[in-house]
């Protein structure tokens, strides 16, 4: 059978129908056109021959498998068939391939997936085909799985989809989708790539850009708080500049709000020194603010910092004040000074609820920075107030140190002055007196050379009385320039003669009290008393308008010599005096006084006459003496004093066995800013306990306690802690017990029924050692 | 007549020899995708042509799945398929190409033995 384009048909059973075409010159053919020629015949022959050789190679390849498919025309067209061994390369890419390729139903049930995909979804194959594409996705991907499956069945889809494998892993993957013509019904191809590569660089790259902007908003940081510090250091008043400050930071960390409190020492409140954010009319308002009161006043009071957060939904009574203006969260911080809270900053967010750790760190240290500046600033007044009383002190002491030195040259100048009067004096008494003496004794003897036996008798009578009386002018000179008594018979028996001789001379009546134990034992120091009570006593004569006064000499308990000078005369201002070129002769006294250790004293006033006292350090050093209380002892009190406020107290252990006695003794010891009374005790034994103890150092004893009496305890005492005072006190005194505490070791011995101020100079003077 | 018929035929042969070897050869080779035998094919091919065609032939290669419509057109049945198209007559090779005689000798590249 033949159709029109010369095709021949066979329709076999088998399912592979094959067409073996054969050009259209060949015929199946018993129809030969009987008028063909040779030449056309052969030519014809030949051709059909190699059409031959053709299907029977074509026959041949196919037979021995050296095709690799078959094209089939059939009813539905042309087909190729693939023979076997040729799918292998196909399959071989789809099954090495990097992405995972999956064909899916409409349905999205899986019906092909490689190997790629089963490591994707991380599970079996035959957990896989057959599936629904839904069972691999997790819950949230379930929409997009389906929107997939409905776009990809009209056209080709790419999208981004997230597989969870079987250990629950998630894959992001970006799926392109196509629609499969199969010849058994439609299915969608789909190719999966992995993204997570991907994304991780992204994420990566995020992380990348997160740091960066980390770091340059810590760089933002720095600068904002060192520009803070420097302009802080470089101011000298601090709290001026914070309000620009404040607002700098404000910016930086997104604040709306910041409020500076000063601590106002006499109102004893907290003073709003600067604010932001709020009106003027509010700041009027808490303008004050105590102690205690909202997050500021918790701060300052805790001295710590203080963090309210999320404030709107906390309630928080200290933030009540600011929720009111709308502050989600709020920090405030106490700045610091010298370890006391001088004040709170503190700043105030409406934008977020929670402060970040790095924000408060910027605070604080903004605070600290504030804090510092006040500190130096407090730091410079300190030193610049020491520095002014310093130089105070030096002027004083120069312009002091510059008087003495004035004083001294005029001293000097007025000594040579006084050197030139005497030898003026002397020279005018040796001329006028003895030299016209002497001349008139030379006349006398020329008479008597020519007198006659008569007259010469008398004439040398006449001679012989100018020449005593020469002889007793000189003796007078000489006694007055330097007295022998002085040195042979000492100062008590020299005031004496001096008394008696201005009595002659000047009628001045002079008493002369003195003790003779009181006579110093060193030559030029009775060679100066002797000069400046004799200068006094000529002052007194010339300035007093007296007629009488009275010295008195002493020894002092601590062997001191004193020597008083009185006169109930008119007295004197001693601040002019010293002014003038008079008290130079009391200043020179002064000076050599001081010089020699001792010390004058002189108190007078304009109406009241004039006691001038000198006193004369001992020679020695100083013995235990025990004087009769009821003697004034008149300790020098100006030198106690000078003494005791080098040391800050005198500690003091009372030990008396009369309790009535003991406190009203502590009572009186204790209104004495030196004196400490560190214990008391009831009887020697417990005295002898706290005083090993405490180590005090004077101890003020009762001698008639029971069990270990004063005496002993005294001593045990003074063979433990050598270096202690003991004073003991009695009832009344008696010489032989007295002698028994010197013995053993005690300074000194008072009455108890004496005057208060005497066993508190005693104390003194015991603490002082003398 | 027949010697007439020699004479001229010798000279059509000698003509046709001469021309023939200034002849342009177009080929077309037909593959089924990329199978091994595809592969071989194309790669017999073009060394062939290279060597014994050199800067005379036009081969063009087709892949049946990609464009089956050139099929019919060349009355193709299997893959691989080797069609020479230029210079007449039109011949068909069948196979993987490996035989390299047999391919030239197909495409008249060989005179025929005997």
């Amino acid at each position: 059978m033949r159709n029109k384009s010369g095709k021949s048909v066979k329709h076999t059973n088998a399912d592979i129908q094959i067409a073996i075409e054969l050009p259209a010159s060949s015929r199946n053919s018993t129809c030969l056109p009987p008028d063909l020629s040779t030449t056309e015949l052969s030519r014809e022959n030949a051709e059909l021959r190699a059409q031959l050789a053709e299907a029977q190679a074509t026959l041949h390849a196919i037979r021995e498998g050296e095709v690799d498919a078959i094209v089939v025309s059939g009813s539905q067209g042309e087909q190729i068939f693939s023979l076997t061994g040729v799918e292998t390369v196909y399959r071989l890419i789809v099954e090495t391939m990097k992405e995972a390729a999956f064909t899916v139903a409409f349905d999205g049930t899986i019906l092909f997936a490689n190997a790629r995909f089963e490591e994707y979804v991380k599970r079996p194959m035959e957990k896989i085909l057959g599936h629904a594409l839904h069972e691999l996705v997790p819950q949230d991907q379930c929409p997009a799985v389906e929107s997939l499956l409905t776009a990809a069945q009209k056209e080709p889809v790419k999208c981004r989809l997230v597989f969870q494998g079987a250990d629950g892993t998630l894959i992001p993957a970006f799926v392109l989708s196509n629609l499969l013509n199969q010849p058994d019904g439609m299915s969608i191809c789909m190719v999966a790539m992995d993204l997570t590569e991907l994304e991780n660089s992204t994420h990566l790259i995020q992380e990348l850009r997160r740091q960066k902007d980390a770091l340059r908003k810590s760089q933002e940081r720095l600068q904002l708080l060192s520009s803070c510090a420097s302009r802080l250091l470089a101011s000298d008043n601090p709290q001026s500049i914070i309000n620009e400050l404040c607002r700098e930071v404000m910016t930086h960390l997104d604040c709306q709000a910041f409020f500076n409190f000063l601590a106002d020492e006499q109102a004893g409140k907290l003073h709003l020194n600067a604010f932001g954010g709020i009106s003027e009319e509010e700041a009027l308002n808490i303008e004050w603010l105590d102690y205690g009161a909202a997050v500021c006043g918790c701060a300052a009071r805790q001295g710590c910092c203080i963090i309210a957060e999320d404030i709107l939904n906390v309630p928080d009574t200290r933030a009540d004040l600011v929720r009111n203006y709308g502050i989600q969260a709020y920090c405030c911080h106490p700045l610091m000074a010298q370890g006391s809270v001088v004040g709170t900053l503190s700043f105030g967010t409406k934008t977020r609820p929670h402060f970040t750790p790095e924000e408060v760190e910027v605070m604080r240290t903004v605070a600290d920075q504030v804090a510092v500046a006040m500190q130096r600033l407090l730091n410079v007044q300190a030193l610049r107030e020491f520095n002014e009383s310093l130089e105070q002190s030096v002027n004083e002491r120069t312009a002091e140190v510059q008087r003495q030195t004035t004083r001294l040259r005029a001293l000097a100048a007025e000594l040579g002055q006084a050197e030139q009067r005497e030898r003026k004096r002397l020279a005018s008494i040796l001329h006028d007196h003895i030299q016209q003496l002497l001349v008139a004794a030379q006349m006398h003897l020329g008479l008597v050379k020519r007198a006659d036996s008569m007259t010469i008798g008398p004439a040398i009578q006449g001679v012989e009385s100018i020449i005593r009386e020469a002889i007793d002018a000189s003796r007078s000179l000489a006694m007055d320039l330097s007295p022998p008594i002085l040195h042979q018979g000492g100062l008590v028996p020299a005031l004496g003669w001096l008394a008696n001789r201005i009595e002659e001379k000047n009628l001045f009546k002079v008493r002369v009290r003195a003790d003779n134990a009181a006579e110093p034992e060193m030559e030029p120091v009775r060679l100066l008393l002797f000069e400046s009570i004799r200068e006094l006593l000529l002052n007194a004569i010339k300035y007093s308008g007296a007629h009488e006064a009275e010295i008195m000499m002493m020894r002092t308990p601590d062997d001191w010599t004193r020597i008083t000078i009185e006169d109930k005369g008119s007295g004197f201002d001693p601040e002019v005096a010293n002014a003038s070129r008079n008290g130079l002769g009391l200043f020179g006294i002064q000076q050599r006084l001081t010089h020699i250790g001792g010390k004058m004293e002189i108190e007078s006033a304009p109406g009241q006459g004039t006691r001038v006292s000198l006193l004369v350090p001992p020679e020695k050093t100083r013995k235990d003496t025990l004087e009769p209380a009821a003697d004034a002892s008149e300790i020098d009190e100006q030198a106690l004093i000078g003494f005791s406020q080098k040391k800050n107290k005198i500690c003091i252990l009372l030990a008396d066995d009369h309790r009535i006695v003991r406190q009203g003794l502590s009572s009186l010891l204790q209104l004495e800013p030196d004196l400490d009374i560190v214990a008391e005790a009831e009887d020697g034994e417990q005295a002898l306990k706290l005083a090993r103890r405490l180590k005090p150092d004077v101890v003020v004893a009762d001698v008639s306690m029971p069990g270990m009496d004063g005496v002993e305890l005294t001593r045990m005492l003074l063979r433990e802690m050598p270096g202690i005072k003991v004073l003991g006190l009695c009832m009344h005194i008696e010489k032989d017990v007295a002698a028994a505490m010197r013995d053993a070791g005690a300074v000194g011995y008072l009455a108890k029924s004496g005057l208060s101020e005497d066993l508190i100079t005693a104390i003194r003077a015991c603490a002082a050692g003398r | 007549m027949a010697k007439k018929l020699r004479g001229d035929h010798e000279k059509v042969l000698a003509r046709a020899a001469k021309a023939r070897a200034k002849e342009r050869y177009v080929l077309r080779l037909y593959v089924a995708g990329i199978t091994p035998k595809s592969d071989r094919a194309i790669r017999s091919v073009k060394e062939i042509c290279e060597q014994s065609l050199k800067d005379r032939y036009d081969l063009e290669i087709v892949d049946i799945y990609q464009h089956p419509g050139t099929l019919k057109e060349d009355q193709i049945i299997v893959a691989p398929t080797l069609i020479k198209k230029l210079p007449f007559p039109l011949r068909r090779l069948i196979g993987d190409m490996a035989d390299r005689e047999k391919i030239l000798l197909g495409l008249d590249l060989r005179p025929k033995c005997g």
